[in-house]
């Protein structure tokens, strides 16, 4: 027994001890290994480029379109160029220019096939300090943490002119800002916000060059919002919004650190409004208060995986019934308009929908991310999927993506003539 | 016995306890001060702007890297560093942004516009956690306490004897459960640190190395960072072009995340 104990003693010392030896000759091996050259910027250069002045790329596509109801399948190809610059003539004020040129085929119905989209030109005054800006021209203001869709987004409506892919946070680089007067006072852990957005057009423009002010200024349009901290680990901020013949919406955004691995966000905004598909459709419904409201929680695991499930409701939107008895009445094609009505104002079609997405970095090699994700509308439990997979060199990227949309020949992703598309994506970065 | 004798003989015992005392006292230094002072060697007492580059090695061979400038000061709310870090490189993350103000950590693509809060586990540089290229003061984090005096060889492979501090997570801002890190016993000068997860498995080995003269004291301007579970990761981390700046509190906050220009 005891000899039998010895020899174990003597086996894990044995053992300990080829860790130890083991381990020392890892760290031996990693303290030989020397910084690249070419990987390490000198200072100069690593000043002038952390500035980031200028980032421009070309993206070309090519792919497979396969539609259903009679349309005929067909490639598809696009061209984009996309510039955004920064100037600073002097410290405190800086010059913002953005702008994308898109080239698609096929054109759709009515559509041209090149668009300009000048997403920003603005000016911007910021004080030494930082804690008072002032902001005038076309800008890009974004708010709310949701994935899939924002309600408290307030400057969403009408601002893409081009839709070229699925992936909602990819789509967020294309829209057009809003003309705007911005004024923001930020103190330590929190910021007040001023903007008036004024009415310079009276609807959008089809031209495929045009500035197209009617996309974002229609109407004249405010808002005021305050963001604070509940604690560290808590963020919010709460919104009042006033738009031309619309009743004023209250929004309030936060997320929250629950744990070293989960991160939980909502959004809830409401406003007296009538339902948005009887508005569509010329129906006369009266004022109710209504309520947009997106809950979602982004867990990470170990290995990086990042997975997002968020929940959203519009109370605007028609419920299941209110959907199966409109089919009845006005038909398919009732449904479409409603459909790119929700396009447009990048709103959430059905009473409720659920959003799984999922972000993968270095997927089982160096520089291959996956990004995928999965709608699903809570009435008619019709879908719509995505995925990319996304290699990546210091100036290229090669992506292969792929969509299907899935459901009903009525519900809101069997009604969309796409039924699925193949594309492959490259992307150089000047 | 002779008073005087007496007296003497009480003068020198007394002697030979303070000297006792001040011997111990000289072989336990307080390891919470200690571990203050490593960290006075990491991190200047002033606002400033440091370029990062990290490369990362699988199997010794080079298989990414990125740059970034880091701004970095002390917050009077919590005396812990606020960090702000500028990716450069490459050209795909070039503008994107991460802000680390305690357990308030953001993520900023000003591609999307969004600023993303996003959680301590989440990654965004190959394998290199977020906590690794933040500026943190250890001994307000970690409760240390004096584990070993050892001479260990350092990440030039010199010979340095040494003060072996065993560090506890303090508060729920500790990136890691517990740090085990070895502190030149005569600069104060942090030489190795093993970051280990609560079950007590190693997540990552550090080697501080090539110290220099920046910003009025000799600092590492190099980390080696060996994976625990896969000692063929490894990340270099070169910190190069020390600035003092004057960095204002208002840049460490969700809402300038969009408005940050750098210099």
């Amino acid at each position: 027994m005891f000899r039998r104990r010895s020899t174990s003693w003597l086996l894990a010392a044995v053992l300990a001890l080829g860790g130890v030896a083991a381990q020392a000759a890892d760290d031996d091996a990693a303290l030989d290994l020397e910084h690249a050259p070419a990987a390490e910027a000198s200072p100069a250069s690593s000043t002038s480029k952390a500035t980031g002045d200028l980032r421009l790329y070309l993206e070309a596509a090519g792919g497979r379109l396969y539609r259903r109801g009679g349309l005929q399948d067909a490639g598809t190809s696009r061209l984009s160029l996309d510039y955004n610059q920064t100037f600073r003539p002097v410290m405190e004020w800086r010059l913002v220019l953005s702008n994308r040129i898109d080239h698609i085929e096929p054109v759709e119905e009515g559509q041209p096939a090149t668009v300009n989209s000048l997403r920003e030109a603005y000016a911007s005054w910021q004080q030494a300090d930082g804690s008072l800006i002032l902001d005038v021209g076309r800008l890009n203001l974004r708010h709310g943490p949701a994935y899939g869709f924002n309600p408290t987004d307030y400057f969403r409506d009408g601002a893409l002119r081009v839709i070229t892919t699925a992936d909602p946070m990819a789509l967020r680089e294309n829209r057009l800002g809003t003309v705007m007067l911005r004024a923001q006072k930020l103190w330590p852990g929190g910021a007040l916000d001023l903007v008036l957005a004024p009415k310079l057009a009276n609807a959008p423009s089809a031209d495929g060059i045009s500035l197209d002010w009617g996309a974002t200024n229609r109407v004249n349009r405010a808002l005021v919002s305050f963001s604070g901290q509940w604690s560290e680990r808590a963020s919010y901020q709460a919104m009042f919004y006033g738009e031309q013949g619309r009743k004023p919406q209250f929004g309030l955004n936060g997320t929250a650190l629950l744990s070293d691995a989960l991160v939980v966000h909502g959004e809830l905004s409401r406003g007296q409004e009538p339902q948005r598909s009887s508005s569509v459709w010329g129906q006369a419904t009266g004022q109710a208060g209504r309520n947009r409201v997106v809950a979602g929680l982004t867990y990470t695991t170990p290995s990086n995986l990042a997975l997002t499930l968020e929940y959203a409701y519009n109370g605007a939107a028609p419920t299941r019934d209110e959907w199966d008895r409109s089919v009845a009445t006005l038909g398919a094609n009732a449904l479409g308009a409603y459909l790119l009505d929700v396009q447009q104002r990048q709103d959430s079609a059905s009473r409720s929908a659920w959003l799984l997405y999922a972000t993968q970095k270095n997927l089982g090699m160096k520089k291959l991310d996956l990004s995928a994700f999965v709608r699903i509308n809570g009435e008619d439990h019709s879908r719509f999927a995505w995925a990319e997979l996304r290699y990546h060199w210091d100036r290229l990227d090669l992506a292969l993506q792929w969509f299907g949309a899935r459901g009903t020949a009525l519900s809101e992703y069997g009604l969309i003539p796409d039924r699925q598309r193949f594309q492959l994506l490259g992307t150089w970065r000047f | 016995m002779n008073p005087v004798l007496r007296q003497a003989v009480r003068s020198i015992g007394a002697f030979a306890v303070l000297c006792g005392l001040y011997g111990a006292a000289l072989a336990t230094p307080d390891a919470q001060a200690l571990l203050a002072a490593s960290d006075a060697v990491r991190n200047p007492g002033q606002p400033f702007r440091v370029t990062l580059t990290l490369t990362e090695f699988e199997k010794g061979a080079q298989v990414e890297a990125n740059t970034l400038v880091s701004y970095s000061r002390t917050l009077e709310a919590n005396g812990q560093f606020a960090s702000l870090l500028k990716f450069v490189q490459p050209a795909r993350d070039a503008g994107k942004l991460m802000l680390k103000n305690g357990s308030d950590l953001w993520f900023f693509d000003p591609g999307t516009k969004a600023s993303v809060r996003i959680s301590p586990q989440q990654r965004l540089m190959g394998e290199a956690s977020n906590g690794d290229v933040v500026t943190v003061n250890f001994a307000r984090d970690y409760k240390a306490t004096l584990a070993a005096e050892e001479t260990i060889a350092d990440g030039e492979r010199k010979q340095r004897r040494s003060f072996k501090l065993a560090l506890t997570a303090a508060n729920e801002d500790a990136s890691y459960a517990a740090i085990e890190l070895w502190v030149d016993a005569e600069k104060s000068w942090p030489l190795k640190a093993r970051f280990l997860a609560d079950s007590g498995r190693l997540l990552k080995t550090a080697y501080y190395r090539r110290f220099q003269e920046q910003l009025d004291a000799q600092r590492p301007t190099e980390m080696v960072i060996i994976d625990g579970l896969n000692t063929q990761a490894v990340t270099i981390v070169r910190m190069s072009d020390y600035a003092a700046r004057p960095i204002p509190v208002s840049w460490f906050q969700r809402d300038f995340l969009p408005r940050f220009q750098g210099e």
